[in-house]
């Protein structure tokens, strides 16, 4: 069993690692007569002393490049702006940006801009999908004849993100820190049969940003939000409107054990809390009233190379005319477990179990899951749509 | 019992110096002169250490830790990116921002010793 386990793990890990590893060109104009690159390996390096034109949708300026470094598997650009007397300017024109593109020499190269200051507002479209085989035990009393067989489905993953500073483009002074949310979450398989997951969430949101209490919270977001479940297959839907906060919890930090190399720095304790209104139609009736959801995220290193990352989900469903297939209480854990094949591809081999349930669900479930995960992350600049 | 090997000839002037009682002189005879790096890498690494405490992050307490850059928010990382080469520029180098390079091994999902990455950083310091 554990031999198998094993197998599928590097079976996994090593049709991911077969793709080679995302790489985009990144720049930051941290200070007014300074702007950094990173260019990926094999890329053509600008000369030292040399121009170097960096445009920003229809201006440019010019720049002199002072170091061109090959370090960390990356080409490190460093140049100083020529013209201080706009120096300024360009790094206002830069911190709007999300895109900008390098010139040098006969060499043409597209960056995504990092904003100097990432806690205002930003502007991002962010995506990731995952799909794979997925079994669960079949656990229908109706159907002993097949019981002691495992169902079969495939299962969907994703998410996506889009972000605008201030309310949707409006109140975007950089003093608000207000940044708006809407998002979308699928996991859900092709099988009818509740002993899947089928959890899709739809939600848009205001939030303030930066908040923090010390080392007991960071990093951390509050605001309002609305939302909306929808299971694919039960036909369940929750529409809610919610005040939420989130972040980390330093003090609950990640741990290594067993590790014979070293200890593994990763986030500690992250969590969302919610707490509101909550319209529920299940089955052609319909109910409301209060309803709590929060969730934690734990990072656990074991041995050498195994990541393993807990997370949990609680919801209490406190409506007053609750059908009585509405649970009260849902609860849904999973753990994740990654593979470090070495420190240049990182963790691979997305292999999950999960237990309970959460949002449109009808009944707990409990998953196995294998999958080859894609992914793609667009960072934008700071400021509402300009 | 006590040989010639035990006791030899002191041969450079530092030497004999130490053998007549002479402690600084006994100091310099045996220690070896510190590499320019040394230094540079030493601020590198307490302000990475600094940098990741200050952002919310286990301390680092070894060289040989390894850092999930996967783990860590966006944000989070141009806060330390930013962080560090703050800090590295307020001891007197000069450093590029590290944000991009740090999100960068983010994107890549690499997992960097931090012995590694003070070795990386240094390349890219001056003087």
């Amino acid at each position: 069993m554990r031999k198998s386990l094993i197998l599928i793990l590097l079976f996994g890990a090593a049709a991911a690692s077969a793709q080679d590893p995302p790489c985009t060109p990144k720049m930051q104009g941290l200070s007014e007569t300074q702007i950094s690159a990173v260019l990926c390996a094999g890329a053509t390096a600008p000369l030292e002393n040399e121009p170097m034109i960096v445009a920003v949708g229809g201006s440019q300026f010019e720049t002199t490049v002072t170091q061109a470094t090959s370090t960390l598997g990356l080409i490190v650009v460093n140049a100083s702006v020529v013209d201080p007397v706009r120096a300024q300017e360009n790094l206002l024109m830069l911190s709007g940006a999300e895109t900008a593109t390098l010139n040098y020499q006969t060499t043409s190269v597209p960056v995504k801009v990092l904003p100097a200051d990432p806690l205002a507002a930003r502007n991002y479209v962010r995506y990731q999908w995952a799909a794979g085989p997925a079994k669960a035990p079949n656990k229908d009393p109706a159907n002993p004849a097949t019981s002691s067989k495992d169902l079969n489905s495939i299962r969907f993953q994703g998410s996506g993100t889009y972000a605008r500073g201030g309310v949707f483009g409006k109140l975007t002074a950089k003093e608000f820190r207000l940044q708006s949310i809407a998002t979308i979450d699928i996991d859900s398989t092709d099988s009818d049969t509740p002993e899947f997951t089928d959890t899709n969430r739809a939600a848009a949101g205001v939030h303030f940003t930066n908040l923090s209490a010390g080392r007991f919270w960071m990093h951390g977001n509050g605001g309002v939000e609305g939302r909306f479940d929808q299971g694919f297959h039960s036909g369940v839907r929750n529409a809610d409107v919610v005040l939420s906060v989130s972040g980390w919890a330093p003090f609950l930090r990640s741990h290594t054990l067993f590790s014979t190399k070293g200890e593994f720095i990763a986030a500690p304790l992250s969590f969302t809390a919610s707490y509101g209104y909550r319209n529920r139609r299940q089955a052609g009736t319909s109910a409301s009233g209060r309803v709590f959801e929060g969730t934690v995220l734990y990072h656990l290193f074991l041995f050498d190379d195994y990541q393993v990352s807990l997370s949990g989900k609680w919801t209490v469903n406190d409506m007053s005319d609750r059908a009585l297939a509405v649970p009260r209480t849902q609860k849904l854990f999973k753990a994740k477990i990654a593979y470090l094949l070495n420190n240049q591809t990182g963790f691979k081999a997305v292999a999950s179990f999960e237990d309970g349930s959460a949002g449109a669900m009808l009944k707990d479930v409990r998953n196995y899951f294998i999958g080859v995960a894609l992914s793609k992350l667009d960072l934008g600049g700071k400021g509402g749509s300009q | 019992m006590a040989t010639d090997d035990d006791n030899p000839v002191p041969t450079s002037p530092l030497e004999q110096a130490a053998a007549v009682g002479d402690a600084d002189a006994a100091l310099l005879s045996v220690s070896t002169s510190a590499a320019p790096d040394d230094a540079k890498k030493a601020v590198i690494y307490n302000c990475i250490v600094l940098t990741f405490t200050q952002q919310g992050l286990p301390t680092i307490n070894s060289q040989n830790a390894r850092i999930v850059w996967s783990t860590i928010d966006d944000t989070v990382i141009i806060l330390i990116g930013n962080g560090v080469t703050k800090c590295i520029t307020g001891k007197g180098y000069t450093c590029p921002a590290l944000a991009p390079v740090f999100a960068t091994l983010k994107e890549m999902n690499q997992v960097t010793v931090v012995s590694d990455l003070v070795t990386g950083i240094v390349a890219l310091v001056k003087p």
